[in-house]
């Protein structure tokens, strides 16, 4: 293990930015209105949710640090993950289901 | 061989082989009446027959278990253990209450009897008698080995060791506690061998193989404690919860069909770690071993569990799939390979590494141990791809068709056959490994 | 943990930053929350107008501020290490108060979400998603339980590897929340 090399404007620069993507956040998935979203909003709202995984990541836990092996394995995982969640999400667009609007 | 009181283990060794040949021959008899069902009804029937098979099995693993902590722990600790006469003295009521559960299943002589008469929950039909029998068994081991580790040199093997088999008897105090509610009362049913086989077992097959790598390949102490620190951490995060795939239709709320589907899914995570340590060790750190069947035996029981436990247990754990395919032959197939692949093969990886040291001789009969893995490993693998087959068609037939049990049974009989011929070959496999280990021996020049 | 030979035995894991045993926590969580959302996205598909009509019966304010009460407590936390990287121990401990404060904010506005579904709105909504979202949340809200106490272990037992680690799993909290949030309160 080692120690992580941080410093105060770098943190709350950060910190600036994951509150700047959350009202993204909150802006792309209409937290106030009762509304489906089109798939383009629903793909960004789950692509920033995952760029700010990856910045807590990257930032607050200190992965930056470490090889750029793990960089890319958790790179890889969200977007796994995303993706995955995504396509669950616009499955039901195919004729498969029957009613075509979520 | 370091230490004199590691004797103890012999005994251990050999009371579980002879339950070994036991299990598998009531093994094989049981694959023949699935094809001839009247045979020996009269005599003893079918769930007789089971329960002595499983509850074997679970006795002999055990006892299996206790003689690998009594071998490696005098080493670990590098001290002698406790009290040796303990360890006999536990011996002995473990065989006597093994001995009085058999005549209890077989003779059913004190039917009804509180202390002496056989219990009705399924599995757990040891009298009570001998169920406390085995709780003072187990307390007198743990007092044992607890000490032994305290006085002496504690490694995270034996750290690992002693939390796994605590945890053995913790959950086993489970199976005296019955409650009325029938859904709680299955609830803590599944906490006696399957918290074991999800969880606490698996620390302890993870120390096994630690220590086996210790001694068989050239690794640093250091780098194979993070690996098992690695898989512990793994098996009981994923394990503990995991167990709540068994919870899925016994009445408890619907959430535990996610709680289970989830956690379990993951539950390959640790027995995948264990394929990737043992291969990495063998690998790495190759010292040319004189005994080639205790490596053969390591590294097969990791990817057999793998398969069985892992892949085996995934293709059914997911709830929606287990709504159709629960208490199939698909079961089957997972319960026997994983149980052969996790617990029997480490255990016998044990048995094959030690024995040449406990009868201090040259690791003999590596030909014919090897043989004996293979024989069985091929005779197990084959039985559990037949069940396979056999549980998809049966769930099909059952489960979606809606035809009655018995007219799905007779139209699988063609893959009991099969079985009942990989079954003859594992009994085989399973005989010669005990001619291999305690048969004639060629002493140390 | 000691020594320098100790840190390396690691293998690719020593490179990670805190104790590496954490880094194995945060990928099985990511993987039980992944694999979690996956199956709430999938029985979404199965009923999609119950699950819009469930999820309008949320309250996506409370859940967005609370997202943004977590990323703040995050950067508390990461500016603890940081004091404490300086040898600056009491205030690496004020900044952990600062975190855990938040993290206890997080929860006040989480049991109200959970005392008005409970109460007043859970009548008529589809079954799997009140299932899903109590056990994501509620295990998720767990976690931050967890983590206040060991937030405060580690105030108490003030060393530089301790707090990291301890932090690691507070910005694991966060990380989860950051997945969770949008999955089940948003998309829909």
């Amino acid at each position: 293990m080692k120690h992580t090399r941080t410093n105060r404007a770098g943190l709350l620069r950060t910190w600036a930015i994951l509150m700047g993507l959350s009202l993204a956040t909150m802006l792309a998935g209409r937290v106030n209105e009762n509304l489906s979203l089109a798939p383009l909003w629903a793909m960004a709202l789950l692509g920033v949710a995952g760029l700010k995984a990856r910045l807590i990541l990257g930032r607050f836990l200190g992965l930056r640090h470490a090889s750029s092996d793990w960089n890319s394995a958790f790179t890889i995982l969200l977007v796994i993950l995303q993706v995955s969640l995504l396509a669950a999400f616009l499955a039901l667009y195919l004729p498969v289901f029957h009613s075509p609007t979520p | 061989m370091k230490y004199q009181s590691q004797k103890v283990a012999f005994w251990y060794f050999g009371a579980a082989m002879a339950l070994f040949a036991i299990q598998v021959l009531v093994g094989a008899i049981m694959g023949y009446i699935y094809v001839a069902p009247n045979f020996m009804s009269e005599l003893i029937p079918f769930n007789i027959f089971r329960m002595l098979h499983t509850n074997a099995l679970i006795v002999w693993l055990l006892l299996g278990f206790f003689g690998a902590a009594y071998y490696l722990i005098p080493e670990e600790a590098e001290r002698d253990i406790e009290s040796p006469m303990l360890a006999y003295g536990q011996l002995i009521l473990l065989v006597v209450g093994t001995l009085g559960a058999v005549l209890t299943y077989v003779f059913n002589f004190a039917e009804g009897n509180v202390v002496f008469g056989q219990q009705g929950r399924e599995f757990l039909e040891q009298p009570l008698w001998v169920k406390l029998g085995i709780i003072v068994a187990a307390l007198v081991f743990l007092y044992n080995i607890t000490m032994t580790v305290l006085k002496g040199r504690k490694t995270a093997v034996s750290n690992v060791l002693l939390l796994g088999l605590w945890g053995v008897a913790l959950f086993f105090l489970f199976s005296l506690y019955n409650p009325g509610n029938l859904s709680l009362d299955k609830m803590y049913w599944w906490y006696v061998v399957h918290i074991w086989v999800e969880g606490v077992w698996e620390l302890v097959m993870a120390a096994i193989l630690a220590f086996l790598m210790l001694k068989l390949t050239g690794i640093d102490r250091e780098i194979i404690e993070k690996w098992i620190y690695a898989i512990v951490a793994l098996a009981l995060f994923t394990g503990l919860l995991g167990t709540g795939h068994h919870y899925y239709w016994i009445g408890t709320p619907g959430y535990w069909q996610w709680i289970g589907s989830v956690f379990s899914a993951l539950e390959i995570v640790p027995f995948l770690a264990m394929v990737v340590f043992a291969f990495m060790m063998v690998w790495k750190g190759g010292r040319d071993h004189p005994n080639k069947a205790a490596v053969l035996w390591a590294l097969g029981s990791t990817v057999l569990a793998f398969f069985g436990a892992g892949v085996w247990g995934f293709m059914h754990t997911l709830a929606p799939v287990n709504f159709y395919s629960h208490g199939t032959q698909i079961t089957a197939a997972h319960g026997h390979l994983a149980f052969f692949g996790a617990y029997v093969s480490m255990n016998l990886a044990m048995i094959t590494y030690a024995m040449p040291y406990l009868r201090k001789s040259e690791p003999y009969n590596q030909i014919s141990n090897m043989i004996s893995f293979w024989l069985m490993a091929g005779g197990m693998s084959f039985m559990t791809i037949t069940l396979t087959f056999a549980g998809i068609i049966q769930t099909h037939l059952q489960r979606v068709n809606g035809e009655d049990f018995m007219s799905v049974q007779e139209q699988l009989g063609v893959f009991y056959w099969m079985r009942l011929g990989s079954g003859i070959v594992f009994v085989i496999g399973a005989l010669l490994f005990i001619y291999a280990t305690f048969g004639p021996k060629k002493v140390r020049a | 943990m000691q020594g320098h030979k100790n840190a390396e035995s690691w293998g690719p894991l020593s490179s990670l930053p805190g104790n590496p045993m954490i880094w194995i926590l945060i990928l099985s969580e990511l993987m039980v929350f992944g694999v979690g959302l996956m199956g709430f996205v999938i029985a979404r598909d199965i009923d999609p107008v119950g699950f819009a009509k469930s999820q309008d019966s949320l309250n996506r304010l409370a859940g967005a501020i609370n997202t943004m009460v977590l990323i703040t407590s995050g950067l508390f936390a990461a500016l603890a290490v940081e004091a404490r990287a300086r040898d600056n121990v009491q205030t690496s401990r004020w900044w952990l108060l600062a975190a855990g404060s938040f993290g206890v904010i997080f929860l006040i506005i989480k049991a109200f979400e959970y005392r008005d579904k409970i109460l007043h709105n859970s009548a008529g909504l589809n079954e799997n998603f009140l299932t899903l979202y109590f056990l994501l949340t509620g295990f998720h809200a767990a976690h931050v339980v967890m983590g206040l106490v060991i937030l405060f272990i580690v105030g108490w037992k003030n060393n530089l590897e301790n707090i990291e680690t301890g932090t690691a799993f507070w910005h694991m909290v966060d990380l989860i929340w950051v997945l969770l949030f949008p999955v089940i309160y948003l998309l829909r």
